[in-house]
């Protein structure tokens, strides 16, 4: 990354204002021109360093009820597993970690009612009898900053 | 509390947007809406904390943070969780801060996520923040592989509705 790529990377980070011309009050702040802010992006979208620009949202504040499941999974079973797990439409992050619990997924829902029943289904489909499930009982931080320096 | 157009926005701007100066007017095209009508919801919408920001989600892999864990503490009962997460928190490359109901042989109950150059700059976080929350009950599980990561699919979680 180029000083210039990571100086906007840094900022955008933040969020860019709402206002009509965020681009150009962003490109006030780093000094360039409004024009080179949104090339910028679009390099960076291009290079592969940013896998979505749009909102972030707080789906808990949206009714959403969500889980961590974590499983101990036969390494040769993996595959198949992730498989099922990955079709949920609920499911956001599924990561394979060194433990011997060793797959890891997040499931959202509309419900604690469907939470419970899509739960449920993935036990039954799955067949893993090892299954952890941690609901949430209060959420501190979720947003990171990568400083580019 | 959200309208039909609240959610049909949200939905929206969950996608990948096109970057360009007329950044929301191309939003509001979309939808049929006016510019400022996207502006003034979205406004509303971030002030209830609904909407957290809109920027890049960096692909934090790519750009040199490849290693990645989950780090998951048993905190006593009786401790002050909100003054652990403060020192949790504190540190930048720490994304997520959780507490969590604790599970049958699982003594766990505090979750960070923390995102590194290099395993030493992961475990040396680990050290001081052991030593600052005076916790020495804990464990890395390393990211071996990631399977899935997407964003909210705010159409279906809007949908039956």
């Amino acid at each position: 990354m180029t000083e210039i790529e990571k100086l906007v990377l840094n900022e955008l980070q933040k969020g860019i204002p709402l206002v009509e011309r965020p681009f150009m009050i962003i490109g006030e702040k780093l000094r360039i021109s409004e024009d080179a802010v949104i090339d910028i992006v679009n390099v960076l979208k291009r290079k592969d360093y940013i896998r979505r620009f749009g909102g972030i949202l707080d789906v808990n504040k949206l009714d959403v009820k969500s889980i961590l499941i974590g499983m101990k999974v036969e390494p040769q079973d993996i595959k198949r597993v992730t498989t099922l797990i990955n079709a949920y439409k609920g499911v956001t992050h599924n990561y394979e970690r060194k433990d011997d619990y060793n797959l890891w997924f997040t499931l959202m829902e509309q419900s604690q009612k469907k939470l419970n029943e899509t739960i449920a289904e993935i036990r039954v489909k799955t067949g893993v009898k090892e299954m952890l499930c941690l609901p949430s009982i209060k959420k501190y931080k979720t947003s990171v900053f990568f400083r580019f320096d | 509390m959200l309208d039909k157009l609240d959610k049909k926005i949200l939905t929206e701007i969950s996608k990948d947007l096109s970057i360009s100066k007329d950044f929301f007017g191309e939003i509001a095209s979309k939808l049929g809406i006016s510019k400022g009508e996207v502006i003034e919801r979205l406004k509303r919408m971030q002030y209830a904390g609904i909407l957290k920001r809109i920027a890049p989600v960096v692909k934090h892999y790519n750009t040199g943070y490849v290693f990645n864990a989950m780090i998951v503490w048993a905190v006593d009962d009786e401790t002050d969780k909100s003054k652990i997460s403060m020192l949790m928190k504190a540190y930048e490359n720490i994304s997520h801060v959780y507490e969590r109901e604790k599970g049958p042989n699982w003594p766990y109950n505090m979750y960070t996520m923390i995102h590194g150059r290099s395993c030493e700059e992961i475990k040396s976080v680990v050290a001081a923040l052991s030593k600052c929350i005076d916790s020495e009950v804990y464990k890395v599980l390393f990211t071996k592989r990631q399977w899935k990561k997407a964003s909210p699919d705010m159409e279906y979680l809007f949908s039956d509705e």
